[in-house]
């Protein structure tokens, strides 16, 4: 076939291809498409790469080639959805997704938990041995305000109004999360050093205010978000720790495909956490420095909040799911 | 959508074991699609538009709504507080909003006619677009580099997330003759889609005199199309009326 018959006999198909694209592109384009012209985009789709093959060997550098080449690559965009994980509806990916995730990755969520618990041990037994490295963490005012039995988290709601020093709260403690996350690409270095940085703190920070006989004070302060807070920070990090494992640790299974499956699950693992952020922002923006909420209310809501995160992460009907998935 | 993926197929396994090119997947049939992959100059460039436009209109957004709120009657408190935290949700949802909303792109993106697209060429899924956001602090450290060393240009989020930022299709340069003389092979007919193509770089008398030696050519083969040329006004457009030589259609 010469060049100009093989123009006249397939140029309209490729018109007609470039035509059902374009309205493809539209969202009227998209709800008025049927079945039956899904079929034909489909099909014409499949003629335009059979051309191009044949253009290919027959006219490589022509015109066609090129205008069949970019065809080929805008049909192949906007018919082919290439998928990243499991699709699920909302609820579906809390009672199922998310759990299953988090009992495929059990081990390294449990690495996370005790990191965090080991060094804030470690922070805490140091802060009442030597109640000197409280002044590292705390500086030097809020030392001398724990000895005059004063909390410095006051300040926090005296200097600036309450809603200013909690949103900037809730923002750091959603980039603290975000960082726990995204640090897990670094061979696992940013979500092990978000681990660390916040258990010792907590602990120490616990052990400080135990020294003065204000550590009361310090849980009713963080007893609405704290143990959410900090439970998702823990977790955010696990997910991390998941990109870190398929990053690094080696199997026997192709590296792209070790990469895919924790990509997968530890992006339904921080999916399944970052919306309590949201909530978190909202609790420490509204109740946490609300004098006139009782401590008794603050701590129901805290305990609350994380009962609820820990069953839907636990989930045990999702767990005997799981057991079915790709290994950890 | 006529098909979808899961994970690693069988187009990006040949890839990731040196059987393709980098930047080439296989299609249906077999048959192999060369991905425009985006280099990291490009990239660079559609990264810094989009953080002045972030820059930009997070300002203007937030002294829009400052001063909203402010109308409302609501306590400063309260303002700094609403205007922190829809901060901070616009910087994280910037490029994941609008990759999704607009087909893997961006307005840096768009101005430097980039689109992000999967493994495969496809579109990506919501999924695959929150990685590449999420990792992107990570990247503003590391992308850069990895990019560069990266056969097909990929930084850290596009490896983890399964997609790749390619050129998106160029408006109409390439040129496709309709009506070849029967006696041209494929060498004289490239000659003249190159030269179509070309042509508006040249210089006018250059171009022209080019134009007129393929007219000659192509009448001494069909004299009968020489009426194409008596209604063109310049050389070029007999040619291309003689050639019924039209431009490509696809670009978006």
């Amino acid at each position: 076939m010469d060049y100009g018959r093989f123009l006249i006999l397939r140029g309209p198909a490729w018109r007609e291809l470039e035509e059902a694209l374009v309205r493809l592109t539209s969202r009227r384009g998209h709800r008025e498409l049927t079945y039956r012209g899904l079929e034909a985009v489909a099909l014409g789709y499949r003629r335009v790469l059979q051309d191009l093959a044949f253009a290919r060997s027959r006219f490589p550098t022509s015109g066609a080639t090129q205008r069949l080449a970019g065809l080929a690559l805008e049909g192949t965009r906007l018919l082919l959805r290439e998928e990243h994980g499991q699709r699920a509806s909302l609820l579906g990916f809390f009672l199922r997704v998310f759990p299953a995730a988090v009992r495929r990755r059990a081990g390294v969520v449990a690495l996370a938990v005790g990191l965090f618990l080991a060094t804030g041990f470690l922070g805490f037994v140091a802060a009442l041995a030597s109640p000197g490295l409280g002044m590292v963490f705390l500086g030097p005012e809020a030392i001398a305000g724990l000895e005059e039995g004063r909390m410095w988290t006051e300040a926090l709601t005296t200097t600036v109004p309450p809603a200013v020093s909690s949103s900037r709260i809730a923002t750091n403690n959603l980039s603290v999360s975000l960082f726990a996350f995204g640090g897990g690409a670094l061979a696992g270095a940013g979500s092990l050093w978000i681990l660390f940085t916040n258990g010792l703190l907590l602990g120490a920070v616990i052990g400080t205010t135990l020294h003065f006989g204000m550590a009361p004070h310090l849980l009713e302060f963080i007893s609405a978000h704290g143990p959410l807070e900090l439970t998702v920070i823990v977790f955010s990090a696990a997910a991390g720790l998941v990109l870190a494992h398929g990053l690094v640790v080696a199997e026997d299974r192709p590296r792209r495909v070790v990469v895919a499956d924790a990509v997968r699950d530890a992006l339904a693992i921080f999916g399944g956490c970052a919306p309590w952020l949201l909530v978190l922002a909202v609790v420490e923006t509204l109740v946490s420095p609300a004098p006139e909420v009782a401590p008794a209310l603050k701590l129901a809501l805290g305990l609350v909040l994380e009962g609820f995160f820990l069953f839907l992460a636990f989930n045990p009907v999702a767990g005997r799911e799981a057991r079915g998935g790709s290994p950890a | 959508m006529i098909g979808s993926q899961q994970g690693a197929s069988a187009g990006s396994v040949d890839a990731g074991m040196g059987l393709l090119d980098p930047g080439v997947v296989l299609g249906i049939d077999n048959v192999a699609l060369e991905l425009p992959l985006a280099s990291a100059g490009s990239r660079a460039l559609a990264g810094l538009i989009d953080y002045l436009v972030l820059l930009l209109g997070l300002s203007v957004a937030l002294v829009a709504v400052g001063v909203s709120l402010q109308t409302l009657g609501l306590e400063v408190g309260w303002i700094v507080a609403v205007i922190s935290i829809l901060s901070f949700l616009v910087q994280w949802l910037y490029f994941f909003l609008f990759e999704w909303g607009t087909g893997g792109r961006t307005p840096g993106k768009m101005a430097v006619r980039l689109r992000v697209v999967g493994a495969q060429g496809g579109t990506p899924s919501p999924g695959a677009l929150l990685v590449r956001t999420l990792l992107r602090p990570v990247d503003l450290l590391v992308g850069l580099l990895m990019i560069s060393l990266d056969d097909r240009a990929r930084r850290l989020g596009d490896r983890l997330a399964g997609t790749q930022v390619v050129h998106a299709p160029r408006p109409s340069e390439a040129w496709v003759l309709g009506r070849p003389p029967a006696s041209w092979t494929g060498r004289e007919i490239e000659l003249a889609e190159s030269f179509l193509r070309r042509a508006p770089q040249m210089q006018l008398d250059v171009a022209d005199e080019l134009a007129r030696r393929f007219i000659a050519l192509a009448l001494a083969d069909q004299p009968e199309r020489a009426m194409e040329r008596s209604t063109a006004t310049d050389a070029q457009a007999a040619l291309k009326g003689i050639l019924a030589a039209g431009q490509l259609s696809n670009a978006r």
